[in-house]
């Protein structure tokens, strides 16, 4: 029988555990520990670093090292690495790889199938690139878990016969994630998840360097953000500041020769007392607030319902954490779970019920739900970008569901379907999955012509959608498989892609700012030749300009605008 | 031929928990993962009984002629939809093909009520095909009823709400029927029963509650009964408070806005419960903005009192000064005006909208709104004309819908209220371009693409 590992791949620490025995076993690591950080470098003799080693040259060589890849994943950004540029796919494939050396050294035998656990609330496209990187460390995506899901796991195996609401609480390094869940009749039954891909502990480390440098900048005039290793330095030192302030009530930090003033190297001395950390954090804090109702309304399930809040993740050693959610749930959490190994356990359980361990008529049975709303494009009201669920956010899966549309216009013979994730109730501001097209549909007055949409979402990430003429049986069908890249979703090419951020930039909330030069472009693009030189450039960087809006990216529309509005004044005299 | 309740081997009077508990032991047989087909049936069996037992819905088991369930399909979307009219005549070719389907035939006789025409041929007749079946004599009632047939509807109705009824639609035209025959005991204690047992899954059931909710204090207020009236006033504010997270954003400002419209349906004399209550729910909620609109329909209530005393053209004096002089009357005052003066007068509107702006944002949406119709009104005709004689086959029902195209025609043309700190605003209805675009660019933009529509409401 084939052996699976669970894997917890987070943004600042991987862990991994195994199933045997009738028991969840932590997997060491070659350094014998079982928390590896999630670094990868590369070290002064050209070879790959990763873990403790990779964190240790951080400081040294802050250009050979990276961390909080997954931060990255499922976006087109780069990391340069010794001069090189590699994709977070590459990267935390290396994490990956890793894990599976350890892995199989620490069971002695070849490892090559994993459950690897995913914040809740990563999208198609991030949870696609993770069993990417898997697939390139060798390993067999067995499954997708979701993180909290895979707490949960980790007590519910523990508490076989509970009945009871709970909420996991998930704040990890780069991510934050919340989930409820129902524990009966030895099922657990997950209720609604929600989250937010962007905050974690990196963000508290962040609102401490920021207040430094913002002082620094004060007092000495020089900005510290140019200066790699000077950022180095403060980030080590803003964490362990974050962390130590954990237990006690003030730190001092202090770096010396952190940059040169005028020739003289410069110290940086502050101390930061627990009560000035909170006040700068409390932004931050608060948006878990938004998350957690939204789990409490789509599950139906009032806050005086909880019987346990769980606490996951590092950064819910912050005492602040705990007394907010008692604040504002009325409840206090406990420490029911280890924090740091609890999402690796749950993962190992997964595996063990995908091996056949752990048999669902005797132990455990999870259920989980699809974070997202997943939906067609359609036309209503005479809006042609309409979102329309079919299946909605916080629905069990698996599950099917169809939904009928008719035909717009008389004598329409063929549809396109657009194949959306996501909450916006405008279809191309959500995640595209992709379209097919449905022809001969008998042609006909509008709207007499019916078409049945049914969308068929499975365990393993697989979206089946069927598109069928209801008055002749004909049909079409896409199936977007995550486990595989050949059936994927087809990536809009650029072009495409820059025509729909195009015409969608006044949706944007920076659109506001930008109007003015984009009425005054349009203007004299009225006034020129069809044939003028100008005229091509005018178009591109207006287009540009409106991209760079919808994609809500200040700094880009700003560079575009002092172009934009330099070529139009050169034409204006 | 399995109802929900049968796949998961209950019985339909089951209670919730051990529903739940037939369901959890079900799915570990037919777990998600070894068996996800026997799954996806149980779940949706499971979310189908949960869901009738809550709102207390018939359950038709499904049949197993292919063709049979195609139809049973199409009335499904229909009912979701709510698209009865246009879907009225399928159903009555669904109840001609297959005579023996009781949903169909139940349906029908819904459907044949809400347009009072004679239903209770139907009704009578699946009553007469299952006694046992309650849903089928709530039909049967509310036929009665719409037909004004009391005596046969009061015996009926007697009988049905022995055992405690939850089917709001049912309660819908049961309480009218009893507050037509000044019977606010019985309401009391039927209304009663249900709100204070009520604990809710489904947001759609809710509002429906909520409505009943509010009966039940208008009876409480008729029945002039002070240990009646605290117990109901009690019972919505527990309703309240347990739901409040499926109630929305803002729940108390859409409750306290429907029991102000109640209490012109309460005698004379005994209005003064419900303005009590109405005070009451004013502390409920913790959100500052929410309780700031909800302090605003109380005093809005409040001014219609002194309208009723027909203080009239010293009301209006007030108001208007109000809202220059105390921010705190802004909405009501213009809202006061409104009704009072009986027209929206533009100036006034127009002097007070900078403020309102600033300290009432969904207010001001609204004035902005109700500006812009008045402007383009007359546009929206013209081009509907127009429209018309180009595209005959274009339903006319549409268009008001389509009103943001509209706008899109007389880009350039400023509304003459409108002033500069607006144009962001009207921006959006702007298009990239400057010149009016043509009849044949509009319809491009409505039927060009190859998408499909929702389904018509
Ligand atoms: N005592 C502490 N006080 C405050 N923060 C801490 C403490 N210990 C660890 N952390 C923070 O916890 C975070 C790491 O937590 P964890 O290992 O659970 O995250 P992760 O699983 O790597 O990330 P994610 O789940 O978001 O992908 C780091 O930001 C770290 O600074
Ligand atoms: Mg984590």
């Amino acid at each position: 029988m084939k052996t699976v590992i669970g894997i917890d791949l987070g943004t600042s620490t991987t862990e991994a555990a195994i199933y045997r025995n009738g028991i969840v076993e932590m997997i060491l690591n070659l350094e014998e520990e079982i928390i590896t950080p999630s670094a990868i470098g590369i070290d002064d003799k050209g070879k790959w670093v990763v873990g403790k080693r990779a964190m240790s040259q951080l400081i040294l060589s802050p250009q050979n090292t990276a961390i909080e890849v997954k931060r990255k994943i499922g976006t087109d950004s780069r990391i340069s690495i010794g001069g090189k540029n590699y994709t977070p796919v590459e990267l935390s494939a290396k994490l990956l790889e890793y894990v599976r050396t350890y892995a199989s050294e620490y069971l002695g035998e070849d490892i090559r199938n994993a459950v690897i656990s995913v914040p809740a609330y990563f999208n198609e496209t991030q949870r696609q690139e993770t069993i990417e990187a898997g697939t390139k460390a060798g390993f067999k995506v067995e499954r997708i878990l979701n993180e909290p899901t895979a707490a949960a796991l980790s007590y519910g195996l523990a508490h076989m016969d509970e009945e009871s609401h709970i909420l996991v609480y998930d704040l990890g390094g780069g991510t934050f994630d919340v989930t409820l869940l129902e524990m009966f009749g030895g099922v657990l039954e997950v209720k609604a998840s929600a989250g937010d891909n962007q905050l974690g502990g990196k963000d508290f480390d962040e609102a401490i360097m920021n207040s430094l440098i913002k002082d620094f900048q004060k007092k000495h005039g020089v900005d510290l953000r140019q200066q790699r290793q000077a950022m180095v330095k403060l980030k080590e030192e803003a964490e362990q500041c974050k962390k130590t302030l954990s237990k006690e009530d003030s730190y001092r930090i202090l770096i010396p020769a952190i940059a040169k003033v005028g020739g003289h190297p410069v110290e940086l001395d502050t101390t930061i007392t627990r009560k000035d950390f909170e006040a700068l954090v409390r932004p931050l804090v608060e948006r878990t607030h938004k998350p957690i109702d939204v789990v409490l309304s789509d599950s139906g399930i009032t806050a005086n319902k909880l019987d346990r809040i769980i606490l996951v993740g590092g950064s819910t050693r912050m005492p602040m954490i705990a007394a907010d959610i008692e604040a504002y749930l009325g409840k206090a959490p406990d420490s029911a779970v280890n924090p740091d190994y609890a999402v690796s356990e749950g993962a190992a359980i997964q595996a063990a019920i995908i091996a056949g361990l752990i048999d669902p008529s005797e132990g455990l049975v999870m259920t989980d739900v699809n974070p997202y709303s997943l939906g067609v494009q359609c036309i209503k009201d005479g809006n042609p970008d309409y979102f329309s669920v079919i299946i909605p956010r916080n629905v069990t899966i698996p599950a099917s569901k169809t939904q009928r549309y008719y035909t717009n216009y008389p004598g329409q013979t063929e549809v396109e379907v657009g194949i959306y994730q996501g909450e916006s109730s405008t279809a191309s501001r959500n995640h595209f999955l992709g379209d097919f097209h449905l022809s001969e549909i008998p042609a006909n007055y509008s709207e007499v012509e019916s078409i049945d949409i049914t969308f068929s979402y499975n365990l393993n990430g697989m979206l089946d959608v069927t598109a069928t003429v209801v008055s002749t049986g004909k049909n079409a069908k896409l199936s977007i498989n995550m486990q595989n890249q050949e059936n994927g979703p087809e990536i809009p090419d650029e072009e495409e892609e820059a025509h729909v951020s195009y015409s969608n930039w006044k949706d944007s909330p920076i659109s506001g700012d930008y109007r003015a030069v984009i009425r005054r472009a349009e203007r004299i693009l009225k006034r020129l030749d069809e044939d003028d030189d100008e005229r091509d450039e005018i178009e591109s960087l207006l287009n540009d300009l409106k991209a760079a809006i919808a994609n809500e990216d200040a700094d880009e529309a700003d560079d575009l605008e002092d172009d934009l509005v330099d070529l139009l004044e050169s034409l204006e005299d | 031929m399995q109802t929900c309740f049968e796949i998961l081997g209950v019985s339909p009077s089951a209670t919730q928990k051990e529903l739940k508990r037939a369901y959890f032991s079900q799915v570990r047989i037919h777990s998600p993962e070894k068996d996800p087909d026997a799954f996806k049936k149980i779940r949706a069996a499971y979310e189908q009984a949960t869901q009738a037992l809550e709102m207390d819905l018939p359950v038709f088991p499904s049949s197993d002629n292919p063709k049979e369930l195609e139809y049973e399909k199409s009335l499904q979307f229909a009912l979701e939809k709510r698209d009865f009219e246009n879907y009225y005549p399928q159903l009555n070719r669904s109840c001609q093909l297959f005579p023996q389907n009781q949903l169909f035939q139940y349906h029908k006789c819904r459907m044949m009520r809400a347009r009072k025409t004679n239903a209770i041929r139907i009704a009578e007749k699946l009553v007469k095909q299952d006694p046992e079946n309650r849903h089928y004599k709530m039909e049967l009632a509310l036929c009665y009823i719409t037909q004004g047939w009391d005596k046969r509807a009061e015996t009926l109705c007697n009988k049905i709400v022995e055992g405690g009824v939850r089917n709001t639609e049912f309660l819908k035209g049961y309480v009218p029927f009893l507050k037509a025959h000044n019977d606010y005991e019985r309401i009391y204690t039927i209304l009663y029963k249900l709100i204070s047992e009520n604990e809710c899954q489904n947001a759609g059931y809710l509002s429906e509650l909520t409505d009943l909710a509010l009966d039940l204090i208008v009876a409480a207020a008729e029945l002039d009964d002070k240990s009646r009236q605290e117990a109901a006033a009690g019972a919505l504010t527990d309703f309240i408070q347990n739901n409040l997270n499926l109630l929305g954003e803002k729940p108390l400002v859409g409750i306290c806005q429907k029991l102000t419209k109640k209490i012109s349906e309460v005698s004379p004399d005994h209005r003064q419960f419900v303005r009590d209550t109405l005070y009451d729910l004013q502390n409920l909620s913790k959100d500052r903005t929410e309780n700031r609109q909800v302090a605003s329909i109380v005093d809005s209530d409040k001014l219609d009192k002194i309208r009723n005393d027909k203080r009239l053209p010293r009301c209006a004096e007030i108001l208007y000064r109000a809202y220059v002089l105390n921010p705190a009357y802004h909405p009501n005052a213009v809202k006061m005006d409104a009704r009072l003066c009986g027209i929206m007068e533009r100036e006034k509107l127009l002097a007070c909208r900078p403020i309102l702006k600033k300290e009432y944002p969904i207010f001001h949406e609204r004035i902005v709104t109700f500006l812009r119709a008045i402007s383009t009104k007359e546009k929206a005709e013209k081009l509907k004309a127009e429209l018309l004689s180009k595209y005959e086959d274009y339903e006319a029902s549409y268009f008001p819908e389509r009103k943001r195209y509209f706008y899109e025609l007389y880009p350039d043309e400023k509304p003459e209220w409108m002033d500069d700190e607006d144009e962001d605003e009207y921006d959006y209805f702007d298009d990239d371009d400057d010149d009016d675009f043509s009849l044949d660019e509009l319809l491009r933009r409505l039927f060009g693409r190859k998408g499909f529509g929702g389904f018509p409401f």
